[in-house]
């Protein structure tokens, strides 16, 4: 095979979908690995932010003086020791980090202290004089958008009709709705509400920052993305990007978040002023009153279907609120609302709003698993009433090959169909369920994104790899990294190390988001891992005094290869590393571009559950996945994604939410009245890995790890609701909610 | 490769600055198209640097200015899409 040749539907592999041990896992589970919070600096110092209690406020006075005069007390920051020419794309980061002339939710950042003791440092925070004027506020989604609403960002309405907090509205479709409408035999209209909810990871956000006055300094976090932590702290701060240096931690959970950042910025700003490394670790009432939670929504569904089951038309208005600043990911919801089904007559709109909430940050598909809810919610009740099979209809009136997405494009490959044929073959499907007990089905749709990435793959003289890659280690990206170059290579895995280096060490790298990692670092794998097999057949040439268009790589080998060719031994990859240096020094292979050709990936997920109609809690009985990986690289990791995505699904389905009081606060900041799964809430997640290759990569892979969170909500909310015999609108589906409905 | 006249299927914020979903621009990658669809819509400015992504043939692309687009593509420009 060529060097640059792709054959992702006809190779033969040998590492690839193998299931070796992790290996982070001896680290993780003995406690030796370096989370964010573990790393600590000789002469450090410890942060403290002050929060706002107030939903809307403006800052009336800030004066710092008798905190700073405190034992202890090394420097204290507000945004005035900020960049005040940041860039435009980076404003509402930086109002986000240190509010400015208001407050726009409870908990937003007012000040920071950096002092020789957490003590020391909570002590000066109550030391700093501050008075606010408190402003009408607003938290609900809907409230926000009518006229006289209560303004957050004061001024002329940006779309006719609504109070100022609405920023934008956009569409998409085709064809004529109302031919569409016409054409069925009933026509189903709905309306549904989901809470925000927080992406939960157990790690609080944690930095040490270390920066010095003239600009030049280091920074040790957790975070999905380093080198975009770099590009914005360094612009929030006013220094040059190559100057900070940045190091991700071992990271425990992101889910999207640690894309972005909160107290990296201010551990800087605090260093820079005290002259020591600062370190700020967020409380877990931090992280949740501070940090993005996703969206709450509000959208409205209306589906045309015939007496067979073929779907005319379909309607979606998607209304989400992004915290206080614009950017609610309503339009990849409308996106993805009717992405699974091929028609032609659809409209999906999204409007996007502010709140007096925290700044939303991106959630495993940030948008989808809302929009999936309140679409296949209406399909599912559209089957009940025509009485037709859930899957057999969503196979019918399913998106492939040469269908036109309801968002524009025409659809390529893509494995929508297997998935829910798997479904109907599934032991799970064809199982009988017991009185009382209700079953939900889902299909659901995400992108996949490719993003600006660099790795390079040394070879070491013992014929050994030290593979180096800028993206975070998520959800066992190393494994996959080693079973790539393994493959390539025709080395054992064991001979591979695949290490997350710094941003002074390599290339540009895209934070590590939007299922990209196995595709985009996996296909920089294989390419690098090509540049240095290509330069190991040079070496081979050179040896033999052949040409290099006359050598090829087999099984980690060097051979001649044509009629001209000679008759040659082969080399041998430990040998031709062994040599290197003699016979023309260091080899490493390199890959620096923005891969293009990610591939969407589809999922059905089916559930059996029963409720308890006293108490209105639900048991989540049964619960299987089935997803196009494309090309599974490590196959235990995929299912892991996909038994991931369900359990935090499941939570967000039936107990998680932010409540908010009258006052605007956040009532339930902790993890006890904030209800995630835990291993007893949940059943073995049973799953099963479809395999449509995705041309746009050498393998054939598609990201994965986003498109499990997008059925659950919808699957679980139609198991609920045929168990109760009563159509549950509003997530979460908790046991007063529940019990509600049942009234 | 010439430019060709190459059909541009656009999303609803673009389709409304435009006053109509399809417009024909003459393009041989996404580089000129963007540069022609700013010279007659300046207000679409703001979206195509660094807020889109484009579908071309189904294959969707964030960062690809260079990518070659003809009359035989299919191309839809979106809102630019991210992830979790």
């Amino acid at each position: 095979m060529a060097f640059d040749e792709y054959d992702s539907e006809n190779r033969i592999f040998n590492a690839v979908g193998t299931r070796p041990i992790r290996p982070d896992g001896m680290d993780k589970v003995t406690g030796k690995a370096m989370f964010g919070a573990d790393f600590t600096m000789p002469g450090m110092l410890h942060g403290a932010i002050l929060r706002s209690p107030h939903a809307h406020a403006k800052i009336v006075k800030l004066d710092t003086a008798k905190a700073e005069a405190l034992p202890g007390v090394k420097s204290v920051i507000t945004r005035a020791d900020f960049n005040d020419k940041v860039s435009r794309a980076n404003a509402d980061v930086l109002e986000n980090v240190m509010a400015g002339e208001k407050a726009l939710y409870d908990g937003h950042a007012i000040a920071a202290v950096a002092a020789t003791s957490p003590l020391a440092a909570k002590k000066a925070l109550r030391a700093i004089e501050i008075e606010y004027e408190v402003l009408p506020h607003v938290t609900d989604v809907d409230a926000a958008m009518v006229p006289g609403a209560p303004e957050i960002r004061p001024g002329e309405p940006k779309v006719e009709g609504y109070s100022s907090n609405v920023m934008s509205k956009v569409e998409f479709g085709h064809g004529d709705l109302h031919e569409g409408f016409a054409a069925a035999d009933v026509v189903m209209e709905k309306s549904f509400k989901t809470a925000a909810t927080h992406q939960g990871y157990i790690e609080p956000h944690a930095a040490v920052g270390s920066l010095t006055a003239d600009g030049r300094g280091e920074l040790w976090c957790c975070t999905q993305g380093h080198f975009v932590a770099r590009n914005i702290c360094s612009d929030l701060l006013g220094i040059q990007a190559s100057s900070l240096r940045v190091m991700a931690s071992e990271i425990g959970g992101g889910f999207g978040g640690k894309t972005t950042v909160f107290v990296e910025p201010v551990a800087l700003a605090l260093s820079r002023k005290a002259g020591r490394p600062v370190k700020v670790v967020m409380s877990r009432e931090d992280v949740f009153r501070a940090t993005g939670p996703t969206s709450s929504s509000s959208i409205d569904v209306k589906i045309g279907m015939k007496n067979d089951g073929t779907m005319t038309a379909g309607q979606a208005i998607l209304r989400m609120q992004g915290g206080a600043f614009p950017g609610s990911p309503v339009g990849m919801a409308a996106m993805c609302a009717f992405a699974p089904y091929a028609l032609d007559h659809v409209q999906s709109v999204g409007i996007d709003v502010i709140c007096n909430r925290p700044k939303q940050a991106a959630y495993r598909a940030p948008g989808s698993p809302m929009a999936c809810f309140a679409v296949e919610s209406v399909v599912d009740m559209l089957c009940n009433k025509l009485e037709l099979d859930p899957v057999d209809t969503r196979l019918m009136n399913a998106s492939k090959e040469g269908t036109k997405a309801s968002y524009g494009p025409t659809w390529p490959r893509i494995g929508l169909i297997e998935t829910l044929e798997a479904a109907k073959k599934s032991p799970h499907y064809r199982s009988e369920l017991k009185p009382g007990q209700g079953r939900g089905v889902s299909c659901g749709f995400w992108f996949n994104h490719a993003g600006e990435t660099s790795v390079t793959l040394a070879l070491s003289p013992d014929g050994t790899v030290a593979l180096s890659v800028g993206t975070p280690d998520i959800g066992g990206s190393r494994a996959s990294m080693c079973l790539m170059a393994a493959e390539e290579l025709g080395i054992p895995y064991e001979k591979i190390r695949t290490t997350v280096v710094d941003t002074a060490s390599l290339g540009y790298n895209d934070v590590s988001h939007g299922s990209r990692v196995t595709y985009a670092s996996g296909l920089a794998t294989i390419k690098a891992a090509r540049d240095a097999k290509k330069k190991l057949c040079g070496r081979a040439a050179k040896t033999w005094g052949i040409d290099e268009d006359a050598v090829v790589w087999e099984d980690g080998m060097a051979k001649p290869s044509g009629h001209n060719a000679g008759d040659h031994e082969p080399l041998s990859f430990d040998k031709l590393c062994k040599t290197m240096g003699r016979t023309g020094g260091p080899i490493s292979g390199h890959f620096e571009a923005t891969p293009e050709g990610a591939g969407v990936s589809f999922a059905t997920h089916v559930v059996d559950s029963e409720v308890d109609r006293e108490t209105g809690a639900t048991r989540v009985l049964r619960y299987t996945v089935i997803q196009d990986a494309g090309k599974a690289i490590h196959p235990a990791y995929v299912e892991g994604q996909f038994q991931g995505g369900a359990a935090q699904g499941i939570g967000w389905a039936l107990n998680e939410e932010y409540i908010y009081g009258e006052d605007g606060r956040l009532q339930n900041a902790g993890f006890l009245d904030y209800r995630i799964p835990v291993a007893s809430d949940l059943p073995m997640i049973e799953t099963e890995i479809v395999e449509v290759p995705n041309p746009g990569h050498p393998y054939g892979v598609r990201g994965v790890g986003e498109t499990s969170i997008c059925p659950p909500l919808a699957a679980i909310a139609n198991s609920v609701s045929n168990a109760v015999g009563v159509r549950l609108t509003e997530l979460p589906m908790s046991p007063p909610r529940i019990l509600k409905a049942l009234d | 490769m010439p430019p060709e006249d190459v059909t541009i299927d656009l999303y609803g914020t673009l389709a409304a600055i435009a006053g109509e979903k399809r417009v024909v621009v003459e393009a041989a990658n996404l580089r000129d198209v963007y540069a022609a669809l700013k010279v007659r819509f300046p207000e679409m400015a703001e979206h195509l640097d660094g807020n889109v992504s484009v579908s071309i043939d189904g294959r969707i692309y964030t960062e690809a200015l260079f990518e070659p687009v003809s009359a035989k593509n299919e191309v839809v420009l979106l809102p630019r899409i991210s992830g979790g």
